[in-house]
């Protein structure tokens, strides 16, 4: 009798936590995607379709990929090397190095923006020397570029870290041994079993690279068709009261990080681990891996 | 030839160091010579040294083929191979280990054993001059170890390739190897064959690995080590008079007769008698109050019936003894 | 003794990776901190006394921080919720809801706020049936809260998630074996086991929240005195070319976080040192 009640109980418990998470899941993620979705095509097709074609929706795209071009190759480069430095040897200062990859996620994006601002600005502190050669990066489309980069490099890193620490150095030193040069052990031993992660890597860079706001706000000066992101577009849109457009536009954004999700879904699932989720590399957490 | 030692003892150092996968820092004179040319100074790739890993080491993402192609397609343009002649040296290979068909699958499908001949293949495909085991045998279990090792040893006949082999299994380093070498703390302790070291340890350390021992506190008189009753002549009679000495003797080396047989044995009492294994086990407390272990075949146990509390008389056989000053 | 020797330098690379990762981070990050580290000591001390001072920035600080720490506790308590659900009572469609706790990271910042916004403003699809009762979400600190939860949610669920994987569930039943009520099983093994994962979700959705711009921008009108955050005060300042006054707010917000976060880390340093003496 008593534990009939008590497990009835339980039942009960169990049905309201489930209830609890649907609807609190529903209200802070389900709901904002569908109003994204459906104000951007609340009037229809072809207003949609205008807003996505527009030419100054064009114009940041071309941006934000141009942007993409500059900073991917910089962070996969900068993301194998950090990774490599920390998980094939051993040397002192390693966990200051490793968090000092992550100290960006730390820096909020405002002050990461206002930070480049002081360093690269007219009266920052490599002012002088852009003076001289007559160029600008703050309030221009570099400064897009170096912020992007700022708050995107250590994705790379921190998706390669924990894989590579995991998976040690005996291959690469199986290879050594047989003959194979550094290279040819990175190329045939290493590469091969880092893809995915670096392949997630590479889609977080790339979503955050595609969707940063507030770092590139500061320093881009908000030149209609020249410093204007994706996300800028969005704001200014939004500002405009245009909100078809601004959610049209931000319907590409959303599409993109669905897309990171499947993504990580996939290498959640190649990757075989049952027990654990990754936690991703959005989880700007201090749990960096004991090194 | 086997490294033998506790863990900790340096012998995969050792081993690493002579692959060319760590350097030796505490002497820059060191050398690692082999067929007459000093190596230290020469790549780990480019020693020719073929180093099968403790955990195996394969290439997961590789199918057993590529692994074992592996070091051949990993030479430069003139020196490699052509691809029939890959394909041709890594079937052959396949045939050595007795993997004929398994080509194709990844080393996650293999057993323990089948990884660790893999492994070795990949080692060979390199045609070594030196081929180097890091404990072998240490990740499997007892029943493949076995067979593995009888594998290994009908192998190296036909390879004849100099093997050095990294063990803290006894009874693996001398069953297999020619030559032992027993190492303690970073230090070599004594080379020789298994026979060698069996059976004239130079030191006390290897005396106590290799198999159990008694021991025994005693000192050296008259030109004798004395234990109660055991006075035992040796290469320590001229130590000086009263040095502190220990003796040593394997359980099969004491022989228990009944007392009033003349034997001039020192006194113990039995406290335990275990007839169940290869030999008769029997633990005796020795008049001093020391614990003795000795053994006896069962042959001896039949005709001599020795009960459990009675008084016998122990006398010893081969006792090595060790003076206190002696330094390894 | 032998096993000393420096291990691992079988492969080449070593200097160049280093070297390159050093350089590659002092030109990106440290240079431009410390130049901000450099600046902010620099100042005069009345840059700081005058921010201090002044009503609007302190109602900002105070905003900030406080719907900060608000966020960050509906997100402890629901977090555990989600995540005790995700991991302990799996149901048709679990797996999609776990999916999608990533929702928030992988969303840009701007598209979130504005999709907040219109879901709050007095016509949106929920704003509408708030505004009977008097309870305006959009332009005002509600919207800020829901915007920093928002923000949070997947910092907590994704911390809370692996603790509660490894509870062993073999502690659980034997309490429950000897007698224990669900209540106590939770009060004495379930909880102290998850407490560290718990306060450092906790402690990173504040650290957040705290330097969290783009989705908030929207939802919270802006206006100085009521809903102005800090890190809107600090693009004013930088758009009125204060620079001083800037580089002051944004150093005491940048220690703020970086004291967070060490904090965090100390605690896991504890914790851990804890589980190690006694197991």
């Amino acid at each position: 009798m008593d534990t009939d009640m008590r497990s009835s109980m339980q039942r009960l418990i169990q049905f309201f936590m489930r209830c609890i998470t649907i609807t609190f899941v529903v209200l802070f993620l389900v709901l904002p995607l569908y109003v994204i979705l459906s104000e951007a095509t609340g009037e229809g097709m072809s207003v949609f379709f205008r807003a996505v074609t527009h030419q100054e929706t064009l114009q940041a795209l071309t941006l934000t990929i141009c942007t993409l071009f500059i900073i991917l190759p910089l962070n996969i480069l900068f993301g194998i090397a950090a990774a490599w430095t920390l998980t094939k040897y051993e040397f002192r200062g390693k966990s200051v190095l490793s968090a000092l990859i992550d100290l960006p996620f730390s820096v909020p994006p405002v002050i990461a923006g206002f930070i480049l601002i002081l360093f690269l600005g007219r009266h920052g502190t490599l002012g002088f020397l852009l003076e001289k050669l007559d160029t600008q990066i703050i309030f221009a489309a570099p400064a897009v570029i170096v912020a992007t980069l700022f708050v995107t490099f250590p994705f790379v890193a921190r998706e390669l870290v924990p894989l590579m620490q995991e998976q040690g150095v005996d291959e690469e030193q199986a290879a050594v041994s047989l003959g194979a040069s550094a290279f040819q052990t990175f190329f045939h031993v290493t590469l091969p079993n880092i893809k995915w992660a670096l392949f997630y890597g590479i889609i977080l860079s790339t979503a955050r690279a595609m969707g940063e706001f507030g770092a590139v706000s500061v320093v881009s000066g908000h030149i209609r068709g020249k410093t204007i992101t994706l996300p800028l577009h969005i704001e200014i849109l939004y500002n405009e009261y245009n909100f078809t457009a601004a959610f049209a536009v931000s319907s590409l954004l959303v599409t993109l990080a669905m897309s990171t999700l499947v993504v990580k879904e996939i290498v959640y699932w190649r990757s075989g681990k049952k027990q654990t989720r990754p936690t991703g590399g959005f989880l700007e957490s201090p749990e960096t891996p004991d090194l | 030839m086997a490294l033998l030692g506790p863990s900790g003892s340096g012998k995969t150092s050792l081993l690493r160091i002579i692959s060319g996968l760590d350097r030796p820092d505490v002497n820059p004179l060191a050398k690692v010579i082999m067929n007459n040319e000093d190596m230290i100074s020469t790549s780990a790739g480019n020693r020719r040294v073929g180093f099968v890993f403790q955990h195996y080491a394969l290439f997961r993402h590789m199918t057993v083929f590529d692994n074992i192609a592996f070091g051949m397609r990993m030479r430069r343009k003139k020196e490699r191979p052509s691809k029939a002649e890959i394909k041709n040296k890594v079937e052959q290979l396949l045939h050595l280990i007795q993997l004929d068909n398994m080509g194709n699958r990844y080393p996650l499908q293999l057993s323990g054993g089948q990884r660790q001949r893999v492994a070795l293949a990949r080692a060979l495909a390199i045609e070594p001059k030196v081929l180097l085991l890091d404990e072998p045998f240490g990740a499997l279990d007892a029943r493949v170890r076995e067979d593995l090792r009888r594998w290994l040893r009908r192998l190296h006949k036909e390879i004849q390739i100099t093997t050095l082999f990294v063990t803290h299994d006894q009874e693996e380093a001398l069953e297999l190897a020619d030559r032992v070498v027993v190492m303690n703390e970073g230090r070599i302790e004594q080379i020789g064959t298994p026979e060698e070291v069996f059976h004239s340890p130079r030191t006390e350390f290897v005396m106590k690995f290799l198999g159990s021992v008694n021991l025994f506190h005693g000192r050296i008189e008259r030109g004798k080590a004395v234990f109660g009753s055991w006075k035992v002549s040796g290469p320590e009679a001229g130590k000086e008079e009263g040095t502190p000495a220990r003796l040593f003797v394997r359980p099969y080396d004491m022989t228990i007769v009944r007392e009033g047989d003349p034997a001039h044995g020192s006194n113990a009492v039995i406290r335990r008698i275990q007839s169940a294994g290869p030999y008769v086990k029997i633990e005796l407390e020795h008049e001093s109050g020391e614990n003795i272990i000795a053994e006896m075949s069962h042959e001896r146990h039949e005709s001599l019936k020795p009960l459990v509390g009675e008084k016998v008389a122990v006398s010893l056989k081969n006792v090595r003894v060790f003076t206190e000053d002696y330094t390894i | 003794m032998i096993r000393q020797i420096k291990q691992k330098h079988f492969l080449p690379g070593f200097g160049i990776g280093l070297g390159f990762t050093l350089s590659y981070l002092s030109l990106l990050v440290l240079i431009p901190l410390s130049i901000l580290a450099v600046k902010s000591l620099s100042l005069d001390w009345t840059v700081y006394r005058s921010l201090l001072i002044d009503p609007r920035t302190y109602a900002a600080i105070k905003l900030t921080f406080l719907s900060s720490l608000v966020a960050a506790g509906i997100n402890l308590v629901f977090g555990f919720i989600v995540a005790w659900t995700l991991v302990r009572l799996p149901f048709p469609g679990s797996r999609l809801i776990d999916a999608l706790i990533d929702l928030p990271f992988a969303l840009p910042t701007a598209v979130s706020g504005i999709a907040l916004t219109s879901l709050y403003v007095r016509t949106g699809l929920l704003g509408r049936y708030l505004e009977p009762y008097g309870v305006q979400a959009a332009f005002a600190p509600l919207g800020v809260i829901i915007a920093l939860t928002f923000i949070g949610l997947p910092f907590v669920v994704r911390t809370l998630q692996p603790a509660l994987q490894d509870i062993d569930k073999e502690y659980e039943e034997a309490a429950i074996s000897l007698g224990a009520s669900p209540f106590r099983v939770f009060a004495s093994v379930i909880f102290p086991s998850i407490r560290p994962a718990m306060l450092t979700g906790f402690s990173l959705a504040f650290a957040r929240a705290l330097g969290e711009y783009g989705s908030v921008v929207f939802i919270s009108g802006n206006m100085p005195m009521k809903t102005e955050i800090v890190s809107l005060l600090i693009v004013g300042k930088m758009e009125r070319f204060d620079y001083e006054g800037a580089t002051a707010l944004a150093a005491i917000t940048l220690l703020a976080s970086f004291l967070i976060l060490l904090a965090i880390n100390l605690t896991q340093w504890h914790y851990s040192r804890k589980v190690q003496q006694t197991g």
